[in-house]
């Protein structure tokens, strides 16, 4: 700017920096254009969930360990100390394929159990052979059943980083007071029934959730709104800055490895279609919010966020807070709330069916 | 500042100094961190970081001159430079160590460990070759029909992938998981299943019996909870068919957000992102445990999560939803 002194980079510079650079993208948000949904009607609303998967023993023994893990005792290991299978470990974890950024495959403070993953075959095996604080370089061959299909049977280079570990020293089964610590049930038999009904409890939960998702997914089908791409880029690119960016940036990622983590979400199939959904659910909502005239008062705004907040531990006076911190916070709180209430508007007038039930 | 960052901050400011005086200086830092295998593995990773600014070009090009450093980073590769790891676990694989506790922060070790791949690569099929690549470079396509099903399908396979395998149980943990399965089979084939006890669960049972047979012949271990699938739709149709008033409903979904997707959070397999429900949750983790993040951050991060579970929110509609601007205003004035 005129005037100004100059400081640091030339302004030449600064533009530069500002077309290269992520955090400067995310410090300075641009707000597109959004196309117009046709309001959908919610006449006749009804979905149906499909049938789950029955659970396996598999899942009980699995569920078990975990149990018996949590409720057993526990040791941090020092700097240097060796590491052992069964041991909880803080890894930071980065994959490259082909000389690229691996998409998704940053894992910074990630806690885990030192077992054996079927998936990533030798990881675990090779981090378990390390101490604490080492850092190591594991090559991985991924099975030819990799959930991600364009990385079956590829060979992935890991960077691995050992920043704690726990050791684990689970529950006895065969100790006497086994089944007081655990607190299951008073029998072998007694805690897996526990166990299986606690499983079943989840798998319900999935279902109500998918059984939203599936009227959500109606809704937009309704509202017959199309998407640009140029949108989904914006989606995607808000979504991996919130996401990602901070921590490549707080680990020392430079510019280039950002776009590079950058890119590789923006090209990632499945990414890029769950946000466009989700951006038709968004705009298919916002129309039905006019259509419906929804008014909710600001005292049944508030409710939502308590129902919301309480499972996760959030009490009515943290909300408040919240709120009050500022008046952007609570405009972006009103934001989540409204929308939120209308979801659930719209929830109510479908008929939700449960394959199997 | 945390060690790593500190650490970090001390390697990458050793690597600037020694730049300084090197210009080809990438490939051989890239020797450095393998010279520091070779030579130091023993030492703590704040005093490879720190004396890495005094000794770093100097080791670095005792690598070259021995080649060690080109060997392992530019490809011809000596079986040698990458220590035959036999782990507890008890599978032997390919693994070197890196500087100690820092691999991930510097520059120059992540690119050491990916120009690596260009060699490894060129074992891989040429089959295998042409989809890596193609998913690695171009915008994947094939997702026409991406619904709620299709994410929820994705998200069980990345999540089932990205998990240890089964536990070693002990043989009467083993059996007593299998007992349950059967006792519920008889719950199931009976039609006495305490929730949704119809004529097409016992339908269902019964076709299921020659699976059972086969899960019996492969181990306790791997039987069917037969009935479960159908004992948990029925809990949820009974759950969402209470839900009459928006009050119910949301209590049903704030409670489904907090017990399910929240706890896969960490566990998705690399290369895979479909759960972005997952991603938003991974945020509100790290947040509500950040002692630096404010009341509203906290709060935000939460609801934003329990949104994105439970009603498919993104961020710019969101943010510039334009419906009910005067019904957010009101609610902004409640409070000031």
């Amino acid at each position: 700017m005129a005037g100004k002194k100059k400081k640091g980079p030339s302004p030449n510079g600064v533009d530069r920096l500002l077309k290269i650079s992520p955090m400067a993208e995310a410090l300075t948000p641009k707000d597109i254009p959004l196309p117009k949904a046709k309001a959908p009607s919610l006449e006749g609303l009804e979905v149906t969930v499909p049938a789950p998967d029955d659970l396996t023993a598999e899942d009980l023994a699995r569920r078990f360990h975990e149990k018996t893990r949590s409720a057993g005792t526990s040791r941090d290991r020092a700097e240097g100390e060796a590491l052992a299978a069964g041991d909880d470990v803080l890894l930071n974890l980065i994959g490259y394929v082909d000389g690229k950024l691996m998409p998704f495959s940053t894992r910074f403070r990630w806690w885990t159990e030192l077992a054996p993953m079927p998936a990533l075959p030798g990881l675990m095996e090779a981090v378990a052979a390390g101490e604490v604080g080492d850092s190591l370089e594991v090559m991985v061959t991924l099975p030819a059943t990799y959930p991600a299909e364009p990385f079956r049977g590829a060979p992935v280079r890991f960077a691995v980083d050992v920043l704690a570990a726990r050791e684990v020293k689970p529950l006895d089964p065969s100790a006497k007071d086994f089944f007081p610590k655990l607190g299951l049930g008073d029998s072998m038999d007694a805690v897996m029934d526990t166990i299986r009904e606690e499983l079943e409890e989840e798998l319900a939960d999935e279902l109500v959730v998918l059984g939203r998702e599936l009227v959500l997914d109606e809704l937009a089908r309704r509202s017959g709104v199309e998407v640009p791409s140029a949108l989904v880029d914006e989606e995607v690119r808000r979504r991996w800055m919130r996401a990602e960016l901070p921590l490549l940036v707080e680990h020392g990622f430079t510019v280039e490895e950002q776009n590079e983590a950058r890119d590789a979400w923006l090209r990632d199939g499945a990414t890029r279609a769950e946000c466009e959904r989700r951006l038709k659910i968004g705009l298919a909502v916002a129309a039905m919010i006019d259509a419906e005239k929804l008014a909710p008062t600001p005292e049944e705004l508030k409710e939502t966020l308590e129902i919301y907040g309480e499972p996760w531990g959030l009490t009515p006076a943290d909300i408040e807070k919240a709120a009050k911190e500022s008046k952007k916070s609570a405009t972006g709180l009103g934001q989540l709330a409204l929308y939120l209430y209308a979801v659930d508007y719209a929830v109510t007038k479908a008929k939700l069916h449960f394959e199997g039930a | 500042m945390s060690l790593f960052s500190s650490i970090r901050n001390r390697v990458s400011s050793a690597v600037n100094t020694v730049r300084q005086y090197q210009p080809t200086v990438s490939r051989v830092i890239s020797g450095a961190t393998t010279a520091k295998k070779v030579f130091d593995q023993t030492r703590s990773a704040f005093e490879s970081a720190s004396t890495l600014a005094q000794r770093g070009y100097r080791v670095a090009s005792q690598a070259v001159r021995d080649n060690r450093a080109l060997s392992v980073f530019n490809g011809g590769r000596p079986p040698s430079a990458f220590q035959r790891l036999t782990g507890p676990l008890g599978v032997v694989t390919n693994a070197a160590k890196t500087i100690r506790g820092v691999g991930t922060a510097v520059g120059d070790i992540r690119n050491a460990i990916r120009t690596g791949s260009r060699q490894d690569i060129s074992t891989a099929a040429q089959s295998t070759l042409g989809t890596i690549r193609s998913g690695l470079s171009t915008v994947q396509s094939g997702f026409q029909a991406w619904g709620a099903r299709q994410a929820y399908n994705t998200y069980r396979a990345a999540t089932n992938a990205f998990r240890s395998a089964a536990p070693a149980v002990a043989s009467n943990v083993a059996e007593a998981a299998a007992r349950a399965a059967t006792r519920t089979a008889h719950m199931a084939a009976s039609g006495a299943t305490a929730l949704g006890s119809t004529a097409r669960q016992v339908a269902r049972a019964g076709a299921r019996e020659a699976a059972e047979a086969a899960a019996r012949a492969a181990g306790p271990l791997a039987r069917a909870v037969t009935g479960s699938g159908s004992r948990a739709a029925a809990r949820a149709a009974i759950s969402a068919g209470s839900n009459a008033a928006v009050r119910a409903a949301t209590s049903t979904a704030a409670r489904a957000t907090a017990s399910t997707v929240g706890r896969a959070a960490a566990r998705f397999a690399p290369g895979v992102n479909i759960a972005m429900a997952a991603v938003d949750t991974g945020i509100a983790v790290a947040t509500l445990a950040d002692p630096r993040a404010s009341t509203g951050r906290k709060v935000t991060s939460v609801i934003t999560a329990a949104g994105s579970i439970a009603a498919a929110t993104n961020i710019p509609v969101v943010s510039q939803i334009g419906a009910g601007v005067s019904l957010v205003s009101s609610f902004v004035g409640s409070f000031f």
